[in-house]
This record gives C-alpha cells, structure tokens and sequence, in this order.
C-alpha cells in the first residue's frame, strides 16, 4: 500500500516541485538582473552589475521608490497606532463582543483587494482625499491592519499578566500599567509588527494601483505598467530591490518573536 | 464594556476607509452613468438588469468561477502536502520550509508575476531547457493561456492556504493518531480516517479563500493573460478608470462582493458543527 510519509520519495518530490514552483519566479529575478544586455533572452553568459546602478539614474523610478518609502512610513506608522491599543485590550478578555470586533477588523483580508481599492477610489475621489499619500496609506493600513492586529494579539496574550497585576496592586491605572509595564515588555513584538506593517505596504499593489495619481506613483505600480510592454534586465534589478526589503523584514522578524508567530492564522 | 474603548479607533477606522465606501459603492452602482464620469443619482436597477442581460458578461461572469474553480481543484492537493510536511517536520527543516512559503507570501505579487513573464516566455529558460533535451525544436511561447494563469495564481493563493491548513492540522491532537496506530493503522488508514477529516475545516477554509482570490483576481489575468482571460475584477476595473462609467462598474464591484459573501456565508454555515468541534 503506498504510504503516506514524510520519508517517502513519492511525497518529497511533489514537496520539492510545488517549492519550485513557489521559489523560481523568485530566483530568477535576481539570475536575469545581471544578465548583460537590454533585452531579455535565454542563457546568456555575459554578466553585469550595471543595472543595479543604471536604476538610480532614471529619476521617474527614484521618485517611484522614494513615493513607496513614503507610503510605507505612513503606513506602518498609522497601522501601529490603531493596532497596539486595539490588540492589548482585546487580547485580555475574550467574550461574545470581542469576537464579533475581531472578526469585523479582519474582514477587509477576506475578500479580494481589487474591491478595497475600487471602493477606497469612489470613497476618496467624493471626499477629495485621492491626490495625497494618505490615500494610498489608507488602502495599505486597511491590508497591514488586520495582519499587524492578529500578530500583536499573540505578542500581548504570551505576556504574563502577572506583572499587570501587580502594578494595579501598587496603584496603577491602566493607561500607566499599559505604557509602563506591558508595552516595554512587548518590545520585541513592536519591533516586528514595524517591519510587518512597513514590509506589508512595500509589497502591495492592486490597492495601490487603484488610489495613485502620477505624484504618489509606487515602485509596484510602476513596474507593472512597464513589465506590461517589456522584459529587460533593469526592472529586474529594480525588483530585487523590492525582494530585498522582504528578506530583511523576514529576518528581523524572525529575530524578534520569530516568523512563525506572524498573524495569518485566525483564519486568513 | 468599558474596557474595549482604547480599541474604538481602528474599529471607527475599519468603518470609515472600509464598510463606508462599500456603501457608497452601492449607491453609485444604483446610478446611471453619464458621459465624461459624470453621475446621475437616481435609484435604478438598470446596470445589474444590463450585466445579466448582457452575454458577453455572463461568459466573463462564467470563466471567473471557472478559474476559481481551477485554483482551488489545483492549490488543495499540492498545498496540503506541503502544510503536512510542515507540520511532521520539526526544527531546522519546519523553519526552511516557513521561509519557503513566507518569502513568496510576502514578496511583491507584481515582482512575482514578472519572474512568470521570465520563466515562461519563448526567450525564457523553461523554452531553453525544453529544445536544449529536444523536447521542441524552436521557442515556446507558455504566456498567455489559462494553464499559466492558473499556474500564477496558484503561486500567489498556496502560501496562504498552506498556513490555514497547518494552523488547522496543529490543533489535531498527537493521540487520536497513536491510538490509530496502536490498533494496528497503516500510515495511509490512520491518515485517511484521522487526520483528513479533522483537517477539513482547514481545506475548506483555505480553499475557499484560494476560490476567493481566484475569483476576483486582478493581476494575474492581465499580466500572465490576454483580454479574452479577464476575469470580472478586471472588467469592473476597466468600467471605472478607462470607459469611465462609474455606476456599471460598481455594479460589477458589488456583484463580487456579493459572490464572496454568499461563498463565505455558505462555508459558515456548513462547518458550523466543524468549528465548534475545535
């Protein structure tokens, strides 16, 4: 009978083609941004590093990567804000109520973005939002939020409430016992959801392409308006670019409270 | 009560930036579009009335949950044996295999999609490799067809299903499956009669969030396909930044919407009994 096992070759091939599948779009951005011609072809054996450098003389793609690092900040700043508060109270009790909340703030993760940013673009045009940052920083903190929301709700829940406890017994209140005593604690965590939210943003793009106007342009955007007529080695370097905030966010996160702890669970 | 008021501004904000605008979007797609983007504010059904007269949507309305319907029949068997080697695995081999899922989770979905342009355009290396064996004798061209769509958009829904499943399959307690076992189960029997149906809510679940995405997914179609494989996320796009007709086009925004929540009420009401079994 064949069996199923982690041991089993059976099993380990199809594991290793699915990584493949997941990884090689990947990995083959960075093998053609040295690739040393303008236009794409297969294989090559001149290589360069040129196109790394060639990205920074082309102002539109400098001030499309300035505008994401602008929107990202925003963000991630906005994100923390709403988060930190929501998820400390909400991670001590569980009732009916509570439940209800975090199934409300997790809702704009369930269904598909493209409706987040179609509703956002009639919202904003009508209050005449839609030419600012915030416009885009609204879009991404209604994707980062629900995220960065379930990830703190595990940081504070692993908090021993003990310590709170006791600063209420030496007179505390909660605002006090909540800035003094839980939030350094939880540092670590804080520092991952900043990476979480700013990483999140970076890497975001049908909401963002809904919400810009030519001033606020993002790098994703940008790349798929010219991945759409060309393949060339420069957007792959520019792309590496993008994959590279990734594998730093990922690492700090995963130093601070580790990657499995990000909040994806809670059902999506 | 009092106590959950710290949390009342992102609450005041998820209702301000996202229920809000859903509602707007309702209203708006109750009007009639004018030339020019201009907006008459009446109450009229007349854009539903004319997406579901109109064959050319229908068909557009078809392929979405067709390819919805691809997705899913795809990511669940592939996804689950990765959430299942994820969860058998410990140490050093569980945290590569998260890096595995989390890196393209979280890289650019964009930046991914390019990668596909690359690896499945005639000058890319999947052709190379296949006339370098002598399995063709000139460029292939893989872009542009479902299978590739599908193949994307697999890409983008198996990082989130694995990690739905494997929350699920974590909660299956290590001793249904000795006692399978200490009654003489094969791995495959003790597999087949525990572990799948306590996993179910995980699939279903996870599946149907993959369904979801496929259903209203955006840039995948445009980028790995042609017009003729736009899905309706792209049409209602289309309606609103290019023809300009606002109100056709949030009746198509709505018309998802209400797909997704008749999916996801459906899935709630059928694991009722599933979830409170957790």
């Amino acid at each position: 009978m064949e069996r199923i096992d982690i041991k089993s070759l059976g099993f380990n091939v199809v594991l290793g083609f699915v990584l493949v599948v997941l990884l090689s779009p990947i990995v083959i951005l960075f093998i053609t941004s040295f690739l040393d011609k303008t236009h794409l072809s297969w294989p090559f054996d001149a290589f360069t590093v040129n196109w790394y450098i060639e990205v920074f003389r082309r102002p539109l793609w400098v001030r499309a990567f300035i505008n994401s690092l602008i929107v990202a900040s925003l963000t991630t700043v906005l994100t923390l804000i709403l988060c930190t508060p929501a998820a400390y109270v909400m991670s001590k009790r569980r009732s009916r109520i509570v439940d209800m909340i975090r199934a409300f703030i997790s809702s704009p993760i369930m269904i598909p973005p493209v409706m987040i940013g179609i509703s956002l673009l009639i919202f904003l045009s009508r209050i005449g939002l839609r030419n600012s940052y915030f416009a885009i920083a609204f879009g991404h903190t209604l994707w980062a939020g629900p995220i960065v929301f379930i990830t703190m709700t595990a940081v504070f829940e692993r908090v021993n409430p003990i310590y709170a406890h006791a600063a209420q017994d030496l007179g505390a209140n909660g605002f006090q016992t909540f800035w003094k005593v839980t939030l350094p604690m939880v540092r670590s965590g804080l520092v991952a959801s900043i990476f979480l939210a700013f990483v999140l943003s970076t890497q975001e793009f049908i909401i963002a392409l809904f919400l810009y106007v030519p001033n606020t342009i993002i790098l994703p955007v940008m790349i798929y308006t010219s991945v759409r007529y060309e393949l060339s080695p420069v957007i792959s370097a520019i792309s590496v670019y993008l994959v590279l905030i990734v594998i730093v966010g990922l690492i700090v996160i995963d130093r601070t409270i580790g990657i499995e702890n990000i909040g994806f669970s809670g059902k999506g | 009560m009092k106590y959950l008021v710290p949390a009342i501004p992102l609450v005041l904000f998820v209702i301000v930036f996202f229920l809000l605008p859903q509602i707007t979007m309702v209203r708006f797609s109750l009007g009639e579009g004018l030339t020019f983007g201009k907006i008459k504010y009446v109450f009229t059904m007349n854009n539903y009335v004319k997406f579901f007269t109109d064959p050319f949507y229908l068909r557009v309305l078809l392929n979405s949950f067709l390819l919805g319907t691809a997705v899913a029949i795809v990511t669940i068997p592939f996804g689950y044996v990765v959430a299942y080697a994820l969860w058998k695995s410990k140490g050093m081999k569980r945290k590569i295999l998260y890096i595995c899922i989390l890196f393209p989770l979280f890289t650019n979905l964009v930046v991914r999609l390019y990668g596909w342009r690359i690896m499945l355009s005639p000058a890319g290396p999947i052709s190379w490799f296949f006339q370098a064996v002598g399995i063709a004798d000139q460029n292939v061209n893989m872009l542009f067809n479902w299978p590739a769509i599908v193949l994307g958009l697999f890409s983008e829904c198996a990082p989130y299903y694995v990690l739905i499943l494997f929350s699920i399959l974590t909660l299956i307690n290590p001793r249904y499956l000795d006692v399978a076992y200490d009654l003489g189960a094969t791995t495959m029997k003790a597999f087949i009669k525990v572990t799948w149906p306590l996993s179910l809510p995980g699939v279903v679940a996870g599946g149907i969030l993959t369904y979801i995405w496929s259903f209203g997914a955006y840039a995948t179609p445009t980028i790995l396909g042609q017009p003729k494989h736009w899905t309706l996320a792209v049409h209602a796009e289309r309606q609103i930044l290019s023809i300009r007709d606002w109100p056709y086009g949030s009746a198509m925004g709505i018309i998802i919407l209400v797909i997704t929540l008749l999916i996801m009420y459906a899935q709630s009401r059928l694991f009722k009994g599933a979830q409170t079994f957790q």
